[in-house]
């Protein structure tokens, strides 16, 4: 797990091949609001680390199977360029200051990936609803179109049927809105 | 002078078909004249010759960066710096 650090709220991302468990994301969100997982902090500290949400956000993309075309997919290809996933990171948490947050926490798969398969997750912990819809929607919204990453959208098992994804105009549209 | 070459999404592609894919990796050093100064003159460099790598580099949503970090054309570069060329990015 990568720490980007310093900022108002805490802030982790990870770039894995692997699947993640969505309950176990949620549970760390909800630990790192209390502080432990027995809630041994007392309130004073709990106070001091200003970490009082009273909204966690969660949103998974999952690989879609079936176009609107009438093509099904047979898998996607993400590829990905680490070293400057690193520095957009950064910049995205920098820009996530807008927001009034207590943790952010974002991980994104690359390698091959199956219909029904997790490949993103974006979970925010605010002190209010409004704060956290948006700032996982505005993270969303960087991730589509603004971080290293290529897809490719295989149709069958052959290794020439495939077409890359390129971000809709409504992908960069989504961005101006909220940058704006 | 020598710069490493990076490239992404479809224009990796291309490149592999240029430099042949063992060429491509994380290590793809070209050399370059010393009048490449910056992206785009290493780009015009690299379109010398006509192919599909050529094709793509030309597409207007070509995205650039030096080093790690997203730029523009204009961008100086130098040697042993690490240039990327990548088609548009397209996460989640």
């Amino acid at each position: 797990m990568k720490k980007v650090t310093p900022s108002k709220h805490s802030f982790s991302y990870d770039l894995q091949e692997s699947d993640f468990d969505l309950s176990n994301e949620y549970k760390q969100l909800c630990i790192g609001n209390r502080g432990s997982e027995n809630r041994a902090e007392s309130i004073e500290e709990r106070r001091a680390r200003n970490r009082n949400a009273g909204a966690i956000v969660t949103f998974t993309g999952i690989v879609r199977e079936f176009l609107a075309d009438g093509r099904s997919i047979h898998h996607l290809e993400l590829s990905t360029y680490p070293d400057l996933v690193d520095s957009q990171m950064m910049s995205l948490n920098q820009q996530l200051e807008q927001f009034d947050l207590d943790q952010v926490r974002i991980i994104h798969r690359y390698g091959k990936l199956l219909p029904d398969d997790q490949i993103v997750f974006v979970g925010i912990a605010s002190a209010h609803r409004k704060q956290a819809f948006s700032a996982a929607e505005f993270s969303m919204n960087v991730l589509k179109s603004q971080v290293a990453f290529w897809k490719k959208e295989f149709y069958s098992a052959s290794e020439s049927d495939f077409k890359w994804i390129e971000p809709t105009e409504d992908d960069y549209e989504s961005l101006k809105v909220k940058m704006d | 002078m020598q710069v490493k070459v990076l490239f992404f999404g479809k224009l990796a592609e291309a490149a592999n078909q240029r430099f042949g894919a063992h060429q491509v990796d994380k290590d793809h050093l070209i050399e370059c004249p010393d009048s490449c100064s910056t992206v785009a003159e290493l780009k015009q460099f690299l379109l010398q010759k006509q192919d599909a790598l050529s094709l793509e580099l030309n597409k207007a949503n070509t995205v650039f960066a030096v080093n790690h970090q997203i730029c523009q054309e204009d961008q100086a570069i130098q040697m042993h710096d690490e240039v990327a060329f990548m088609s548009p990015l397209s996460g989640g």
